[in-house]
C-alpha cells in the first residue's frame, strides 16, 4: 500500500516537473548543444561565431567586469524608465482630469513616438556631450509614450457602475481619481511596463553605442570594432539574463499588488 | 426661484419631459411628455417593457443625461446640484464594488465620500456601517472581498453601500435583476423590513411585477417607445407591508393589481 502511495506521489511530481522545467530547460539545452556541435564540426572561426562554451569561458574569465559594466546598463534602463513613467503617469492623471491637457499632450507625444528616438540619439550626443545623461533622457522618451497611453486608457475606462454610483453619492473629480482611477489604472499601467522593458533596454543600449565610454552597448561597439565575437556575444548574453530578471521581477511585483485579479 | 418658495411635498419632480436619441441619424423619440412627481418617504416602481428608456430615465433623473426638454427637480434643486449636495444613490444591476476593498470598506468610503461637512467620527461611522451590513445580513462577509463572494451577495454589498447613507433618494436600476428567484424574496423582505425602520424616497425600476408590487407604494407603468405613462397605481391594500413572512402575501388585491399590470404590459406590446 505504501509502495503504491509513493509511486503516486512521484508521478504527481513527475506531472509537474516534466511540463514546466523539463520541457522549457530542454529545448535550450539541445539548441545549445547543436549550436556547439556545428561550430564543432564545421570550423566556424571564432571571429564569426563562437561557441557557447567560449562564450560562457569569456564571461567568467571577466566577471567583474561584465557586472560593473550591466550594471551600468542596468542603472540606465531602469533610471530612464522611472523618470518616462513618473511623468508620464502625472499627464496621464492630469489629462483625466482636466480635458484641455490632453489636447495639449496627445499631439506633441504621438509625434514624439512616431519620431524614432534613437535616430536623434547622435544629435543628442552633440548638444549634451558624453556621459550618462543621454542615455537617460533617450530612455525615459522611448518609454513614456508606451505608458502614457496605457496608463491613461485604464484611468479612463473604469468601472461604469462605480463611476456613476460615486458621483451621484456626491464624489468630486479628485475623490473619484483617488479612490477609484488610481487602483483600476494598475492593471493597464502594469501591462506597459511589461511593453516597456525591452524597449527601456534597446534604448540604453544603443544610445550607449554613441560615445558613452561604458555600460554593455559600449562593450559591444568595442568588440565589433575589435572583432571579438567572444565578448560581444557575452555582452548579449548579460543583456538577455537583466531583460529576464526584469521581466520575472515584475510579474512578481505585479501579482502581489493586484491581488485581485487572480481570483 | 419660484420652484424653491414652493413648499413641495414631492421629493422629485419630472416635468414635461421630452427626449430623443439620434441612433444612425435617425432621430428615436424615447419619451413624450412624461410628468411624474415621487412622493416624499415612498417608494416608486416604474416599469415596463424591455428597451423602452427606463435606464435612461433615471439617468435623466440622476442627472447624467441632460434631456431635450422638461426639467427634473429634487427637493428644490436641478439634478446636477443635487449631486453635488450629496443627496442621491444610484444603483445599477452590474455591482460595481472596488475589488481591492473588502465588504466593510466598500459600504465605510461611501459615508467618507458622502461626508457634508469636514467632521466626523470613525467610531460612529463604522457603527453605522456595521448595523447596514446586519440588517442586510452581510456581517460574517464584512471582511471578505468581492472576488470571494457571490454575485447575490456583491448585489446585496451594492444595496448596503446606498442605504447606509439615511438621508439620500435611492435610485436603484434593477438590483435584483441578477439574482434567483430565493435570494431575490428575501432580499426584498430585508429591504422591506429596512424602509419600514427608516423611510426613503426610493425610484426603483424593475422587470419582476411581483417585485414592484410587494416592495412599492406607487407602480408606474411605461407604454412602449414612445414612452409616455400609461397608468399610475397606488398599492395600498390590507397586509401588504406584513413583515412576518418573507414570502408575497397573494391576497385578492394583490391578485388584482398584479393582473392590471400584466394586462396593461402585453397590450401596449402588442
Amino acid at each position: 500500500m505504501k509502495k503504491i502511495l509513493n509511486t503516486k506521489f512521484f508521478l504527481d511530481i513527475s506531472d509537474e516537473f516534466i511540463p514546466k522545467i523539463i520541457i522549457p530547460f530542454g529545448v535550450f539545452f539541445v539548441i545549445l548543444v547543436v549550436w556547439e556541435l556545428l561550430v564543432y564540426f564545421l570550423r566556424v572561426p571564432v571571429y564569426i561565431v563562437p561557441s557557447p562554451l567560449n562564450i560562457v569561458d569569456r564571461l567568467f574569465e571577466d566577471i567583474v567586469f561584465f557586472i560593473v559594466q550591466s550594471s551600468i546598463t542596468l542603472f540606465v534602463a531602469i533610471a530612464g524608465f522611472v523618470i518616462g513613467a513618473f511623468v508620464a503617469v502625472f499627464l496621464a492623471i492630469l489629462i483625466v482630469l482636466y480635458k484641455t491637457i490632453g489636447r495639449i499632450v496627445f499631439p506633441i507625444s504621438i509625434f514624439l513616438k512616431v519620431t524614432p528616438i534613437i535616430a536623434i540619439a547622435p544629435l543628442l550626443t552633440i548638444w549634451f556631450g558624453f556621459g550618462v545623461f543621454v542615455p537617460l533622457f533617450i530612455v525615459a522618451l522611448m518609454t513614456f509614450f508606451p505608458i502614457l497611453v496605457n496608463t491613461h486608457f485604464g484611468l479612463y475606462n473604469v468601472n461604469h457602475s462605480s463611476i456613476r454610483f460615486f458621483q451621484s453619492i456626491g464624489a468630486s473629480k479628485l475623490e473619484v481619481m483617488k479612490y477609484l482611477r488610481v487602483r483600476s489604472a494598475l492593471a493597464s499601467f502594469f501591462t506597459s511596463v511589461r511593453i516597456c522593458i525591452p524597449l527601456a533596454l534597446i534604448g540604453a543600449v544603443v544610445a550607449q553605442f554613441f560615445g558613452s565610454g561604458s555600460g554593455l552597448g559600449w562593450v559591444i561597439l568595442v568588440s565589433y570594432n575589435n572583432l571579438d565575437m567572444t565578448t560581444c556575444f557575452a555582452a548579449v548574453l548579460s543583456l538577455s539574463f537583466i531583460g529576464t530578471v526584469l521581466t520575472i521581477s515584475i510579474s512578481f511585483i505585479e501579482n502581489k499588488i493586484i491581488f485581485w485579479s487572480y481570483q | 426661484m419660484k420652484t424653491k418658495m414652493k413648499k413641495y411635498d414631492n421629493d422629485i419632480e419630472v416635468c414635461n419631459l421630452t427626449h430623443s436619441y439620434n441612433i444612425n441619424g435617425k432621430l428615436v423619440e424615447i419619451f413624450r411628455e412624461i410628468n411624474i412627481g415621487f412622493k416624499k418617504d415612498s417608494i416608486t416602481s416604474i416599469i415596463g417593457p424591455n428597451g423602452v428608456g427606463k435606464t435612461t430615465l433615471l439617468n435623466i433623473i440622476a442627472g447624467f443625461i441632460v434631456p431635450d426638454t422638461g426639467n427634473v427637480r429634487i427637493r428644490g434643486v436641478s439634478s446636477k446640484e443635487a449631486c453635488t449636495q450629496k443627496k442621491i444613490g444610484f444603483v445599477s444591476h452590474d455591482h460595481g464594488l472596488l475589488p481591492w476593498m473588502n465588504v466593510f470598506d466598500n459600504v465605510l468610503l461611501t459615508l467618507t465620500l458622502n461626508r457634508k461637512s469636514n467632521y466626523h467620527n470613525l467610531d460612529e461611522d463604522e457603527s453605522k456601517v456595521l448595523q447596514i451590513l446586519d440588517q442586510l445580513g452581510l456581517v460574517d462577509w464584512r471582511y471578505y472581498f468581492p472576488y470571494q463572494l457571490s454575485k447575490g451577495i456583491c448585489q446585496r454589498v451594492s444595496l448596503a453601500r446606498a442605504l447606509v447613507l439615511d438621508d439620500v433618494i435611492l435610485i436603484l436600476d434593477e438590483p435584483m435583476a441578477n439574482l434567483d428567484e430565493l435570494t431575490r424574496e428575501k432580499l426584498r423582505y430585508d429591504l422591506l423590513k429596512i424602509f419600514s425602520l427608516n423611510p426613503r424616497t426610493v425610484i426603483l425600476v424593475t422587470h419582476n411585477i411581483t417585485e414592484s408590487i410587494q416592495l412599492s407604494d406607487f407602480v408606474i407603468v411605461l407604454s412602449n417607445q414612445p414612452a409616455e405613462i400609461v397608468k399610475s397605481f397606488e398599492i395600498n391594500f390590507a397586509g401588504k407591508n406584513n413583515l412576518d413572512k418573507v414570502i408575497v402575501p397573494t391576497s385578492v388585491e394583490f391578485n388584482n393589481i398584479n393582473n392590471n399590470i400584466r394586462d396593461l404590459l402585453h397590450e401596449k406590446n402588442s
